[in-house]
């Protein structure tokens, strides 16, 4: 049952992800499923991936950006709620005492709820239409295209 | 007007998809816009990362393969690149002319204020489903300022797939630029020996194993008729293997790719153009055949049958069902007369339904609308 005093950990066996530039880009590898997460969503996704509780960071999250904490922690139920549900993170047993999170880390702009982006047909576009022809079946010139620069 | 022409593979890469998009460039660079196309790269076969298509600047990006990569930091690193070519062109209006895996760098990187986006939908609609929202398809249909769709079974898909988007969505049958040899040609329809041609990429979707199978039957009740492969891909193996054991010899023949001109040369050739297609969205092979009038024989999927009319233009038959795939060839064999009826039809409407200046008009004043739209929102 996820809650509050719960703490998660990616599936990690499963999945490449990064932060980068206040994004989180977190694919499956074993779905072909991408999964992107930006400003406060990458906030949630690298401090689950650090194993914080997600009451402390509901409460950085409000902290930093001045928003109620009932907000920032039903924002961050809700996200992990999704993270679980596509089986990203997984329950981290015997969650840790509670952490302090340096906030000033976090970039200051307007708030905005966590949106958890899903592009599940990755794989089966890439499955459509094979490229022809391959560099060995190219038996022709180009009607009109200049490759050569 | 600037637009920045979105398509997931190009020329010299081939395929229905890619030729009409090398075409439409050249169409309406040769109408005066200003046009820039964006490609991904694909490591079947090397390219520069910038090249030129009938004067407009190709660029080509590793998009494919930083997707298969699974690398996180060559992703955002390509994304950054799109980004910055989108600032850098900046252009009236993004043409996103089917989809593919790389579409997903356009999505990522449509920060507002973004230029309108006009989407071609081809066959893509045909084989991808719906998923709560959460695909590269449906993102894409639901941020276009408006999408076109080549096919009446294409718009149909797409409205269902995208309701909310049903009342930006349109039809816009594809034109097919016609090549001298397809004016002056007189298609073979009085050959001694009747030629049968697939042409295509040689992938399940196409049907080019019923083609051997009906033409089994075929072979044994008109001797003289002989059948011919044109294309490529990874079911040739299989088909090679499915005449040979058929006992079909030499009278099936896998000619490889051919280039334009000899498209249009065996197609002056050509009895009859047999099309047994699973999936379709609208061939432009059949709209070619149809220029060069010659009947085609093919199955009821997708937009084929917008292209060839049953009984006017030449014969439909639903997928799968080989039997009445031979039977319809072979009645149209024994029928020169409605071979050359059917031909005759099949060239005059294709004038008047996927006439090119027809396509490139009707694509430059959706181009000008969509960005009006975009101006006045």
């Amino acid at each position: 049952m996820l809650s509050l005093d719960s703490a998660l950990r990616p599936r990690a066996e499963d999945l490449v992800a990064k932060v980068l530039d206040g994004e989180a880009l977190i694919i499956n590898m074993a779905t072909g499923v991408y999964y992107s997460t930006a400003t406060s969503g990458a906030f949630i996704w690298e401090h689950i991936a650090g194993g914080c509780r997600l009451r402390d960071i509901a409460a950085a999250l409000a902290a930093r950006y001045g928003i109620p904490l009932a907000r920032a922690e039903a924002d961050v139920l809700e996200l992990a709620a999704k993270l679980l549900e596509e089986k990203l993170v997984t329950p981290c047993e015997g969650a840790p005492a509670t952490t302090a999170i340096d906030v000033s880390a976090i970039p200051l702009s307007a708030y905005e709820s966590p949106e958890l982006e899903i592009y599940r047909d990755i794989g089966h576009l890439v499955a459509l239409d094979p490229p022809m022809p391959g560099l060995k079946d190219l038996p022709w010139k180009g009607p009109s295209d200049d490759t050569s620069s | 007007m600037r637009v920045l022409f979105w398509s997931e593979l190009f020329w010299p890469h081939v395929g229905g998809v890619e030729i009409l998009a090398a075409q439409t460039v050249e169409g309406l660079r040769e109408r005066g816009l200003d046009v820039a196309v964006v490609t991904s790269h694909d490591d079947s076969i090397l390219l520069p990362d910038q090249g030129d298509h009938a004067g407009a600047p190709v660029y080509r990006l590793p998009l494919r393969a930083a997707l298969a990569s699974g690398d996180v930091d060559e992703l955002m690193r390509q994304r950054r690149r799109v980004g910055q070519l989108k600032t850098e062109l900046a252009v009236d209006l993004v043409h996103v002319f089917g989809l593919g895996p790389s579409t997903l760098f356009h999505l990522q990187t449509q920060r507002a204020p973004h230029p309108p986006v006009l989407v071609t939908m081809h066959g893509e609609v045909l084989r991808g489903g719906a998923d709560r929202g959460d695909t590269v398809l449906e993102k894409t249909l639901a941020s276009a300022s408006a999408v076109l769709c080549v096919s009446g079974a294409v718009l149909d898909a797409t409205r269902a797939l995208a309701p909310e988007a049903a009342a930006r969505t349109s039809l816009l049958y594809s034109g097919v630029r016609p090549t001298a040899a397809e004016v002056l040609a007189e298609p073979g329809i009085g050959n001694r020996e009747p030629l049968l041609l697939c042409l295509g990429r040689f992938v399940r979707d196409k049907g080019f194993d019923l083609a051997i199978a009906a033409f089994a039957s075929i072979a044994e009740a008109i001797p003289a008729a002989r059948l011919v492969l044109a294309g490529d891909g990874p079911e040739r193996a299989a088909l090679e293997a499915g005449a040979a054991s058929l006992g079909l010899g030499d009278r099936v023949r896998f000619v490889g790719w051919v280039d334009a001109d000899q498209v249009s040369a065996l197609l002056a050739a050509t009895s009859v153009l047999i099309m047994p297609s699973r999936r379709e969205g609208l061939p432009l092979v059949a709209i070619q055949a149809a220029q060069m009038g010659v009947p085609v024989v093919g199955t009821s999927a997708g937009g084929l049958p917008e292209v060839v009319v049953a009984g006017e233009t030449g014969l439909i038959v639903a997928p799968e069902d080989t039997e009445a795939l031979a039977t319809s060839i072979a009645s149209l064999l024994r029928d020169r007369d409605a071979m050359q009826r059917m031909g005759g039809a099949a060239r005059e409407r294709a004038d008047d339904v996927f006439g090119w200046e027809r396509y490139l008009a009707a694509t430059e004043r959706v181009y000008a609308e969509t960005v009006d739209r975009g101006r006045s929102s």
